[in-house]
């Protein structure tokens, strides 16, 4: 989405001569200062500041504690009160962006259930009826990302917060193939009542959607008070 | 016990822009120069974030350098807009200076008299 500048080149070369407690650091601080809302190029340049930071007191031998007071949480916390946040322009092709990404995979997921129904009629999940309003429930398909952006930015954030080793692209991946797994048990749970009435799958839906919201607001919410409690030293 | 941070805070971010005004200078060589000057408790992470705010009121500008130790980092230079700055802040510190100076030295000297007396007495 944010086109790659000098700043993250240089970034990339610096982050990686840091080794030890001093790569731990800058990536505490980075994970840290990704789960506020800040403009992508004011955050890189923070960045590149912290890596050369850590960089010259790696060089240097000096312990990294120390330049940040024995507590860089409270470091970050002042750098994120003078950084530059994010547009709701920024915001919104965020969001614009991945909405057409889901969509586009959702359509994706639609054309193959149908491919696999017609290699295979007896898969039960795949009835006729269900390619017949394929439009229909590609509305609804599409009910979750709306509903589900906003939160799964937080999510993210947060489960990247929490697991500092995985990577954030991993989980997303993780999660579209989850989101792809319990649609396709959707499916087959509803199979009969879907032979009854069609219209009754997207209300399903919007239900279901609305309970995985809630879980993830609610741990979301837990979340946000460990990291309240327990964020970087 | 007197927290001498919360003294220091207020007048730390003149004395920045005083340091940068000498030279283009970086983080390191700042925090070198405060520490040498008296502020023994400054570290780098204290001043990074008052000089990311002093750059975004375009009281500093910064370009990227090479530092002695290798990694590029922001170098910084005063804007005119912080050259006025600095010198109200300077005027304000000379009268915030003046008085407190005024109201311990009257101490000092009602102090001095009543030893005097003593002795006298």
């Amino acid at each position: 989405m944010f086109r790659k500048t000098e700043t993250d080149k240089m970034l990339k070369q610096e982050v990686k001569q840091l080794r030890g407690v001093y790569k731990k650091t800058y990536r505490d601080m980075n994970i840290y200062l990704g789960s506020f809302s800040l403009n992508y190029y004011a955050k890189q340049e923070v960045l590149l500041e912290l890596a050369g930071i850590c960089l010259e007191n790696q060089k240097r031998n000096s312990p990294i504690e120390e330049v940040f007071n024995h507590n860089s949480k409270a470091f970050c916390n002042s750098l994120i009160e003078n950084c530059k946040r994010k547009t709701v322009m920024e915001k919104l092709l965020e969001y614009a962006v991945v909405l057409v990404f889901l969509s586009l995979l959702g359509f994706l997921f639609i054309c193959i259930a149908i491919e696999i129904s017609e290699a295979y009629p007896d898969f039960s999940m795949m009835e006729p009826l269900y390619i017949k309003q394929g439009s229909l429930y590609c509305s609804a398909y599409n009910l979750l990302p709306l509903l589900g952006i906003p939160l799964l930015f937080f999510f993210m954030n947060q489960i990247q917060y929490r697991f500092v080793y995985a990577s954030k692209g991993l989980l997303i991946f993780l999660l579209f193939i989850g989101y792809f797994i319990i649609n396709m048990i959707l499916q087959y749970v509803f199979k009969n009542i879907l032979e009854e009435s069609i219209l009754v799958l997207p209300i399903f839906l919007t239900i279901f959607c609305l309970s995985i919201a809630t879980v993830i607001l609610c741990y979301a919410y837990f979340a946000c008070q460990l990291k309240s409690n327990h964020g970087i030293q | 016990m007197f927290d001498k941070t919360q003294l220091m805070r207020g007048s730390l971010e003149g004395c920045i822009l005083k340091i940068i005004e000498k030279r283009m200078t970086y983080g390191y060589e700042i925090t070198e120069q405060l520490q040498q000057i008296g502020f023994q408790d400054i570290r780098e992470g204290s001043i990074y974030p008052i000089l990311l705010r002093l750059e975004r009121q375009a009281y500093i500008q910064s370009t990227l350098k090479e530092s002695p130790f290798g990694p590029k980092r922001k170098y910084y230079t005063i804007s005119e807009l912080g050259k006025a700055y600095l010198s109200e802040f300077y005027e304000n510190w000379k009268q915030v200076y003046y008085s407190v100076h005024t109201l311990f030295e009257e101490d000092d000297r009602e102090d001095d008299q009543h030893v005097q007396k003593n002795r006298n007495g």
